[in-house]
């Protein structure tokens, strides 16, 4: 296990998701120095892999590959976006007119062919999404993780026009649902991982914030871009 | 299960939980399960403050809801089993270490 080697990789990997305007944060990956006399703010442990999050640096130990390592970055930022307002979904978002359309679903509900059939360059996203409150207004950015076309998401963000719940049919239709509906619908594909329950409290919060703030719909649509057609502007 | 009217109900303490549309969604951050409350429903949770018993939240649903005090009784006590089953809410042991 070469960690130099990791780490130039994911370096690259990222690069496009860096911002060297932000604070200065150390990250440690597999260097085998000993903080367990340190308690972290927040700490994760998958398979051998173990995430440690101190308040000027980060630590990943046991990390085996990119995939692992990826995963572990997943972890973390949920627990980061608790206090930025902001959550990761799977869900594919593309762009169409400065607006981000973002369609939530498990594997096999139809994020990446609805990122197939639009535009190139449109889609920020075809596995998951980042959606934040910023100064009252909900945006969705893309991610760096890997979905199934195996290519990183873009840098990019818009506020959201709207949050769709894919349904495969033989037409299209889009229906409006309440906000009740919409954090049940949220709820299951939300990626979170800590069981603490003030974390979960304050996810709850978000999502709830989220759900009344932001239009929801059932997108019921044929496997083809006329979906498109019966989307609110 | 059965409850002795001067048990008092509480929350579990483990759950997240947040009103929405009139209605309470809960989440049991163990295993990711959510629940959610009708109106009546998020009422008496509101009210579950590890002091009522059953009797009482049943007394405040009366008055809230004008539904007789008899069929308060009997829902709150049904609501409160299904929200037990659920390990949504508790009882707290009388003193001295009684159960029922």
């Amino acid at each position: 296990m070469s960690d130099s080697q990791l780490f130039i990789a994911a370096s690259e990997r990222y690069s496009a998701f860096s911002d060297s305007t932000a604070r200065p944060v150390t990250i440690a990956l597999n260097d085998g120095a000993d903080r367990e006399s340190v308690l972290p703010e927040f700490g994760y442990e998958f398979e051998g892999a173990v995430l440690r999050a101190f308040a000027n640096e980060i630590r990943f130990d046991g990390v085996e590959n990119q995939y692992a390592l990826d995963s572990m970055i997943r972890v973390f930022l949920t627990w980061k976006l608790l206090s930025h307002s902001g959550f990761l979904l799977h869900a594919a978002t593309v762009m169409r007119s400065g607006k981000a359309y973002v369609f939530m679903g498990r594997s096999g509900a139809g994020k990446s062919t609805v990122a197939s059939l639009s535009p190139e360059g449109s889609v920020l996203t075809d596995e998951i999404s980042l959606l934040r409150r910023e100064n009252g207004v909900w945006r969705a950015y893309g991610t760096p993780f890997w979905g199934e076309f195996r290519a990183a998401g873009s840098n990019t963000s818009a506020p959201v026009a709207g949050v769709f719940r894919l349904l495969q049919a033989t037409e299209n239709r889009v229906e409006a649902v309440r906000p009740v509906a919409i954090l049940r619908a949220l709820l299951p594909n939300v990626l979170f991982f800590s069981a603490e329950p003030a974390a979960n409290r304050r996810l709850l919060d978000i999502l709830s914030e989220a759900a009344e703030e932001v239009p929801g719909y059932n997108l019921a649509f044929r496997k083809n871009a006329s979906f498109w057609e019966v989307l609110p502007a | 299960m059965t409850t002795m009217p001067s048990v008092s109900w509480q929350k579990n303490p483990a759950l997240a939980w947040r009103e929405i549309d009139d209605e309470t969604v809960i989440i049991s951050p163990n295993d990711s399960v959510m629940h959610e409350l009708n109106e009546a429903g998020s009422f008496l949770w509101k009210n579950i403050d590890g002091k009522k018993s059953a009797a009482e939240l049943a007394e405040l649903l009366a008055e809230n809801y004008e539904v007789s005090p008899d069929i308060a009784l009997s829902d709150t006590e049904a609501l409160l089993e299904e929200m037990s089953s659920r390990k949504l809410v508790m009882t707290i042991p009388a003193a001295g270490g009684a159960r029922s």
